[in-house]
C-alpha cells in the first residue's frame, strides 16, 4: 500500500536513457525476409529462394556503411560463429539506400538443421541470419539477426504483412492519408498523431492484414491462432516520438490520437520517421516517410 | 524509617530479541499469578548516610524459586556501594508467596526497588472504637493496568498499606473525617486521593491514577526451563519492537533485521531466509499455517500489532513440529486480552486507521478483538491526475483484517480458546477516455479467513495435551483487460477458491526431569477450485518468434498433507540433546508424495553463561499448486528437499548484554524449475517443471545483543552467507537473485523519559548480484535487442546504505494516553540501487532506485 503512494513520488526514478525511437547513430532497424515462411520439399531437394532486405538508419543518410552476413544453425546467443561457412559477401552504399541480399540456402542446410532441431522440425525448419554492418571512423558495427523459416508445402504460408499509409491526426481530428515517400510536415509546438494503416489481404481475407492460422502446439494438438501486429516506430533527430512501439488493436481501432505521437522539436528542419511492422511470426515489413519541420 | 515497595507489574513483555531459552511452540508460559511479599526485612541504613540525611533508590533483580524464596540478587541499577549492599542483604532474607505459571508454582524473576528514605514523623493513632476501612485500587495512568506493591498512606496517622497483585488495598483502623490518603509507588509520580470517613463506617476511595516518571516496565518474567522445540529461535515480543524505525508500528517486519534474513527490495515484507526464496519459510499464527503474511504492495502484516504477543522465527534447523517447510518457519503468537478490565486503542495515519478492544467478560473468559482498514482509496483520486490524453483513471486499493480472541479457563486447569481472523485486499484499476490511450482494466482480489480452536489438557503433572482443529476459506483472482502487450492485452481471467481444514494436536509425557518425549500429527485438507481464461506464450527459441494461445480451464484439485512427528528431548547434566522424526504424505491428483525427515540436535551448557550447540536434519516441502497444475506445470513433480547443518555459540556476558554465532550449511536438492521442451525417443515433451534444481547455502550469522533495560535497547546483527543455485544440470551454478554476502544491521532504542522513545536503525548491506552484459544484438524477428549475458553473480549492484530514524512522544491522562510518532526511513536520502537497468540496447547502464527520504506521522491513542 505504502508502495503506491511511492509510485507517486517515484514517477521518475528510471534512468534517463536514450529512447529507442530515436536514430542518432548507425542502428540496424528491421530485417525482411520474403517470403517470411519459404518452401521446401527436402525429398526433392528444392528450396525456395528469399531475399533479404535490411533497414539500416543513421542521422547521416549519406553515410557510407558496409553490409555482411553469416547463415549457421539457430544458437541461443543469438551470434553465428565468424567461422560459418556461409558468409554474405560485403556490400557497400549510403544508408540511405536499401540494402538486400538474394538468399539460396542449399537443401543440406536444412537438412543439418533439422538434425540440430530439439523438437524435430516442429513448425518448420530453422537457419539463422546475422547481418553486421560497418560504417564511419573509427568503424562501427552493429549487428541483428533473423530466423529464416522453411517449411513443407502442406499449409497456407505467412505471408508479409505490408503497411500501405499511414493515417496523421492534428488533436484528434480528421485524418490525412500518407503513402510512402510523402512527406509528414511537421508544425514545432503541435503534436500530430500517426495510426499505421496495414494492407488488406487480397480478397478480404485477413481484414487489416492480419491473418489466422493452424499450428501446433506442444502437446502436437492443432490450434488455431491470429497474427498479432506489433508497430515499432522510428525518427531522426529533429523530432520526437511519444513511444517506441505499439499494438494494432484487436478491433482495428485506435484512439482519437492514433497510435503514436510526433512532435517537431525545432533542432532540425528534416528527417526521415520510420514505422515497422511485425506479424508475431517472422513477417516484417516498413514504410519511410521524410518529414520537414516549420 | 524505610519504605520499601515491591512493584510486580504483569507485563506482557519484557526482552524483545532472545536466543534462548526457547518456549513451547503453541502456547507461551503465562505468569497467573504474581508472589507477594509475604516477610519484608528492613535494610540497615548506612549510619553516615543516615546523618548527612541522604535517601537512595536500589534497583534489583531477584530470582525467586518455585516456593517463592529469594535464589539470587543482583543489582540493575545501584546507588552507592553501601546503599546496594545493605538493600541486597535486606532482600536476600524476604520471604515471597510462590508465583505460579500456567496455574502451577514456578520460579520467576522480578524487580524489586528499594527506597533509603528518611523516617516521617509519627502521629496518634485514633482511638479504636470509632475507626474505619478505606478501600481503594491504585492504577497506572494511561492503561489502567493495577500496581501491585504501591504505598498508600494515611499521613495524619501513619498509617500505610501496600496494594496487592491487583493494586487494591485496604486501610484499617482510620480515624472519621475527611482524610488524605498519599499514594506512591517506585517509578511514579506521588499523588493524593481524598476521602471521607463515617465513624465506624467504610468508605471507597476514589481510584488512584499514578503517571509514569520513570520509564522501563518494571515487570516479572517467566525465567523457568521451557521445553526445547529448536536450537535456534530468535524470539521477538511485542512491547518495545513496535518503535524500531521502519517497522511502521508492525513488529513482524522487524524479523527482518534478524540475522539470517537478506535485505527484500523497497518495501517488501519478503523473507529471505539464508539465501533462500520466501516460498520456503513457512509462515505461521499461534501454529496454523497462513497463506500470506502482509497485505498488498509493501502493507503492514496481516495480523494487528495490538494481538501480537511474540514472534518466533526459526531461521534453520527447527524441530519436528514445523514441516513442509524447505529452510525456516516464523510463528506469530497472538496473546489473550486483558483478565482486568476493558481496555482499547486506536491508531489513525494517512493509509490506514487500526482498533482495539479487550477486556473480560466473566471471571474466566477473556476476550480481543481488532481490526484496520486502509483508507487511501478515499483521498488517492485527489493525487491522480486528469489528463485527457490517458483518460479518466479510477485507482482503488483497499485493504481490511480482523482477528478476534476469546479465552476461556476451564475447571481444573484447562484452556480453552477460539481465534478468529482473516485478510482482504482489493485492487481495481480502470482507465478509460483517453485521446492517446486504449481502455484498459484492472482487477484483483485476494483474502483468506480462518478460524481455529485451541484446547489444552493437563492429564497429569507429567502429561499434555493440546488439540488445535481449524477451518478457513480463501480466494485469489485476478481479471485484466489492455494490460500487456500482445495477446496478453485481451481480457484474461483466474479465480481459485480454496476451502480447507487442517488439524494439529500435541501429546508433551515427561516420564522423568530428565526426559521429555513430544508426538503430534500436522494435518491439513485442502479443496482448490480454479477456472483460468487466461494467455499462455511459448517463448522457445527453436520455435522461433513466441506464440501466444489462450488456455482455458475449470478444475477442482483436492490436496491432502498428512503430517506426524515424535521428538524425545533428554538432558544428562550440562548436555541436552533432542532427536526427533517426522513423516510427511502429501496427495494431490492421482499423485502421492511421502518423506521421512530425521532432525536431531544438541546443545551443551560449557558454564552458566556459555553453552554450544549444533544441529543437523532432513526437510521436504511439496511443489505449489501451479507447479502441479495438469494445464500450466506439471503433476508428476517430487518434493523438494534440504539437508541442513550448523552449530553455533552463545554467551551471556552479562544480565543485558549477550552474543550469539552460528555457522550453517544448508544444500537443497530436487528443487522445481521450469524447463525448455525436449525431445525422447522421437516424441516431444514438455514437462514444463522438473526437479532438477539444487541450491547451497552457508555463511555466518552473529548477534551481539543488549536487553532492553529501563532507557537503552539494541542489537547488531551480521550476516556473512553465501549462496547459489543449479536450475538444471547442464548450466553452472549462479548466485542466488538475493545473495548478500555482508548484511549488518544495528538498532538503538532510547528512552529519556516516559513521554519520549527515540530508535535509529543502520544497514550496510552488499548489493545484490547482477549478470554483466557481453554484448547485444537486435533480434529482427521481435524488434527487441537481447544480450548475451555473463554468469549471474559476477557482477553486484553498489551496497546499499539506509540509516532510519523514529520519535514517539507520548502524553499521558488518568484514563487514555496517545501518542504521535513520526518515522522517518532514508534519513540521508540516499539513493541505493534496487533494480540494474540498460537502456534498449544495453549499451547504457543505470539504476532504479529504493525509497527516497520517507516520513510516516501516525497517531495512536490507548486506554
Amino acid at each position: 500500500m505504502r508502495a503506491v503512494s511511492l509510485l507517486l513520488l517515484c514517477a521518475a526514478c528510471t534512468p534517463n536513457f536514450q529512447s529507442a525511437s530515436d536514430v542518432v547513430d548507425l542502428r540496424v532497424l528491421a530485417i525482411r525476409s520474403d517470403p517470411p515462411e519459404a518452401q521446401m520439399d527436402l525429398d526433392a531437394g528444392t528450396v525456395q529462394d528469399v531475399t533479404v532486405q535490411v533497414l539500416v538508419a543513421d542521422s547521416s543518410p549519406s553515410l557510407s556503411a558496409t553490409m555482411t552476413g553469416l547463415l549457421c544453425l539457430p544458437t541461443d546467443s543469438l551470434t553465428c560463429d565468424a567461422a560459418s561457412p556461409f558468409k554474405l559477401p560485403p556490400v557497400t552504399q549510403p544508408v540511405g539506400r536499401a540494402f538486400s541480399y538474394p538468399l539460396r540456402v542449399p537443401p543440406d542446410t536444412l537438412r543439418g538443421a533439422l538434425a540440430n532441431d530439439k523438437l524435430n522440425g516442429l513448425g518448420g525448419v530453422r537457419v539463422q541470419l546475422q547481418i553486421n554492418v560497418t560504417a564511419g571512423s573509427p568503424a562501427k558495427v552493429v549487428s541483428a539477426e533473423k530466423i529464416l523459416l522453411f517449411s513443407r508445402n502442406d499449409h497456407v504460408p505467412n505471408h508479409v504483412p505490408l503497411l500501405d499509409a499511414v493515417d496523421v491526426t492534428f488533436d484528434g481530428g480528421a485524418p490525412s492519408t500518407l503513402k510512402p515517400g510523402e512527406t509528414l510536415q511537421l508544425v514545432q509546438g503541435k503534436t500530430f498523431g500517426l495510426r499505421p494503416r496495414p494492407h488488406t489481404c487480397d480478397a478480404g481475407t485477413c481484414p487489416n492484414g492480419i491473418e489466422s492460422y493452424d499450428t501446433l502446439d506442444l502437446s502436437g494438438k492443432v490450434i488455431h491462432l491470429t497474427e498479432q501486429f506489433a508497430y515499432s516506430f522510428f525518427t531522426t533527430a529533429g523530432a520526437e516520438l511519444d513511444r517506441d512501439g505499439a499494438d494494432e488493436p484487436r478491433d482495428g481501432g485506435a484512439p482519437p490520437d492514433g497510435l503514436a505521437r510526433i512532435d517537431s522539436t525545432g533542432a532540425a528542419d528534416g528527417g526521415t520517421l520510420w514505422i515497422v511492422v511485425r506479424d508475431g511470426r517472422g513477417g516484417e515489413s516498413w514504410i519511410t516517410l521524410p518529414w520537414q519541420s516549420n | 524509617m524505610i519504605a520499601a515497595l515491591l512493584v510486580v507489574l504483569l507485563a506482557q513483555g519484557g526482552a524483545n530479541v532472545r536466543e534462548a531459552p526457547p518456549q513451547g511452540p503453541v502456547k507461551t508460559p503465562e505468569l497467573t499469578r504474581a508472589p507477594v511479599l509475604l516477610e519484608f526485612r528492613p535494610a540497615v541504613y548506612p549510619p553516615d548516610r543516615l546523618e548527612r540525611g541522604e535517601t537512595a533508590v536500589v534497583v534489583c533483580q531477584v530470582d525467586l524459586d518455585a516456593q517463592g524464596a529469594v535464589k539470587e540478587v543482583a543489582i540493575e541499577k545501584g546507588a552507592a556501594l553501601d546503599f546496594d549492599r545493605a538493600a541486597t542483604e535486606a532482600i536476600r532474607k524476604f520471604r515471597f508467596s510462590p508465583a505460579e505459571v500456567d496455574g502451577r508454582p514456578a520460579p520467576v524473576r522480578i524487580r524489586y526497588v528499594y527506597h533509603f528514605v528518611l523516617e516521617k514523623k509519627s502521629a496518634p493513632k485514633p482511638a479504636a472504637s470509632d475507626a474505619g476501612v478505606i478501600r481503594g485500587q491504585v492504577v497506572e495512568a494511561g492503561n489502567r493496568k493495577p500496581i501491585a506493591g504501591a504505598e498508600v498512606l494515611e499521613k495524619e496517622q501513619a498509617l500505610s498499606v501496600a496494594t496487592d497483585a491487583d493494586g487494591r488495598y485496604q486501610l484499617e483502623r482510620v480515624a472519621p473525617g475527611a482524610r488524605v490518603l498519599s499514594v506512591s509507588a517506585p517509578g511514579f509520580e506521588s499523588r493524593e486521593v481524598k476521602v471521607s470517613l463515617a465513624a465506624n463506617g467504610q468508605a471507597q476511595a476514589p481510584r488512584a491514577y499514578l503517571h509514569r516518571q520513570l520509564v522501563g516496565d518494571l515487570s516479572a518474567t517467566v525465567a523457568g526451563e521451557k521445553a526445547q522445540d529448536a536450537p535456534t529461535r530468535r524470539t521477538l515480543t511485542h512491547d518495545e519492537l513496535v518503535n524500531v524505525p521502519g517497522a511502521f508500528n508492525d513488529p513482524v517486519r522487524v524479523v527482518q533485521n534478524l540475522p539470517g534474513l537478506a535485505r527484500a527490495p523497497f518495501l517488501s515484507g519478503a523473507l529471505l531466509v539464508r539465501g533462500t526464496p520466501p516460498q520456503d519459510t513457512g509462515t505461521y499464527l499461534d501454529g496454523l499455517r497462513i497463506p500470506l503474511l502482509f497485505h498488498f504492495l509493501g502493507g503492514p502484516s496481516v495480523i494487528n500489532e495490538q494481538l501480537i504477543d511474540r514472534i518466533d522465527f526459526y531461521p534453520g534447523g527447527y524441530g519436528a513440529y514445523y514441516g513442509r517447510n524447505l529452510t525456516s518457519a516464523l510463528d506469530v503468537g497472538t496473546r489473550k486480552g486483558d483478565a482486568n478490565a476493558l481496555h482499547g486503542s486506536a491508531s489513525l495515519d494517512l493509509i490506514e486507521a487500526v482498533g482495539a478492544l479487550e477486556g473480560p467478560i466473566s471471571k474466566d473468559t477473556q476476550v480481543e478483538i481488532a481490526a484496520r482498514r486502509s483508507h487511501v482509496d478515499f483521498f488517492l483520486p485527489l493525487f491522480i491526475p486528469n489528463d485527457p490524453n490517458r483518460g479518466a483513471t479510477v485507482v482503488t486499493p483497499i485493504y481490511y483484517d480482523y482477528q478476534a480472541r476469546a479465552d476461556h479457563r476451564l475447571p481444573g486447569g484447562d484452556a480453552l480458546s477460539l481465534l478468529v481472523f482473516g485478510s482482504d485486499d482489493k485492487l481495481t484499476v480502470i482507465q478509460k477516455g483517453g485521446k492517446r490511450t486504449l481502455p484498459l482494466s484492472l482487477d484483483t482480489h485476494t483474502g483468506f479467513h480462518r478460524a481455529l480452536l485451541g484446547f489444552r489438557h493437563a492429564v497429569s503433572d507429567t502429561l499434555d495435551l493440546t488439540v488445535q482443529p481449524a477451518v478457513g476459506w480463501q480466494v485469489q483472482s485476478f481479471a485484466v483487460e489492455g494490460i500487456g502487450q500482445g495477446a496478453f492485452s485481451q481480457p484474461q481471467s483466474a479465480n481459485i477458491a480454496d476451502v480447507s481444514a487442517s488439524v494439529r494436536a500435541q501429546a508433551a509425557w515427561r516420564p522423568s526431569s530428565s526426559l521429555e518425549l513430544r508426538a503430534g500429527t500436522d494435518t491439513e485438507l485442502d479443496r482448490a477450485s480454479y477456472s483460468a481464461d487466461i494467455q499462455s506464450s511459448l517463448d522457445i527459441r527453436n520455435l522461433g518468434t513466441p506464440i501466444t494461445q489462450k488456455t482455458v480451464l475449470s478444475r477442482v484439485q483436492p490436496f491432502v498433507q498428512l503430517g506426524e512427528y515424535v521428538e524425545a528431548e533428554w538432558k544428562a547434566g550440562r548436555l541436552r540433546a533432542t532427536l526427533g522424526l517426522r513423516g510427511d504424505q502429501i496427495h494431490w491428483r492421482g499423485h502421492e508424495r511421502a518423506a521421512v525427515d530425521p532432525r536431531l540436535w544438541a546443545r551443551w551448557q560449557l558454564t552458566e553463561a556459555t553453552a554450544l550447540k549444533a544441529y543437523t536434519g532432513l526437510y521436504h516441502q511439496p511443489p505449489t499448486p501451479l507447479q502441479i497444475d495438469a494445464d500450466l506445470g506439471n503433476p508428476d513433480l517430487g518434493l523438494e528437499g534440504a539437508a541442513q547443518f550448523g552449530t553455533g555459540v552463545e554467551h551471556r556476558f552479562s544480565d543485558v548484554w549477550n552474543v550469539s554465532a552460528e555457522v550453517f550449511y544448508n544444500r537443497r536438492f530436487g528443487l522445481v524449475q521450469r524447463v525448455d521442451p525436449f525431445t525422447r525417443d522421437g516424441a516431444i515433451l514438455n514437462p514444463r517443471y522438473q526437479n532438477v534444481g539444487r541450491g547451497r547455502s552457508y555463511g555466518l550469522e552473529i548477534l551481539i545483543r543488549r536487553e532492553i533495560t529501563a532507557q537503552l535497547y539494541g542489537w547488531v546483527s551480521y550476516t556473512l552467507s553465501k549462496s547459489e543455485v543449479l536450475r538444471v544440470p547442464d548450466e553452472a551454478w549462479r548466485a542466488f537473485s538475493s545473495d548478500q554476502p555482508h548484511i549488518l544491521t544495528v538498532v538503538v532504542g532510547y528512552r529519556p523519559n516516559p513521554g519520549w522513545e527515540l530508535s535509529s536503525r543502520f544497514r550496510l548491506v552488499s548489493g545484490n548480484p547482477i549478470a554483466p552484459v557481453k554484448t547485444a544484438i537486435l533480434d529482427a524477428d521481435t524488434g527487441s535487442y537481447l544480450a548475451d549475458f555473463g554468469r549471474f553473480g559476477d557482477a553486484r549492484s553498489p551496497a546499499f546504505v539506509q540509516l532510519d530514524g523514529r520519535a514517539q512522544k507520548t502524553w499521558t491522562w488518568d484514563t487514555w494516553a496517545l501518542s504521535l510518532y513520526l518515522d522517518v526511513q532514508n534519513l540521508t536520502n540516499r539513493k541505493n540501487e534496487e533494480i540494474h537497468v540498460y537502456d534498449y540496447r544495453f549499451r547504457e547502464q543505470g539504476s532504479i532506485s529504493g525509497i527516497p527520504i520517507l516520513p510516516t506521522l501516525g497517531l495512536k491513542a490507548r486506554f
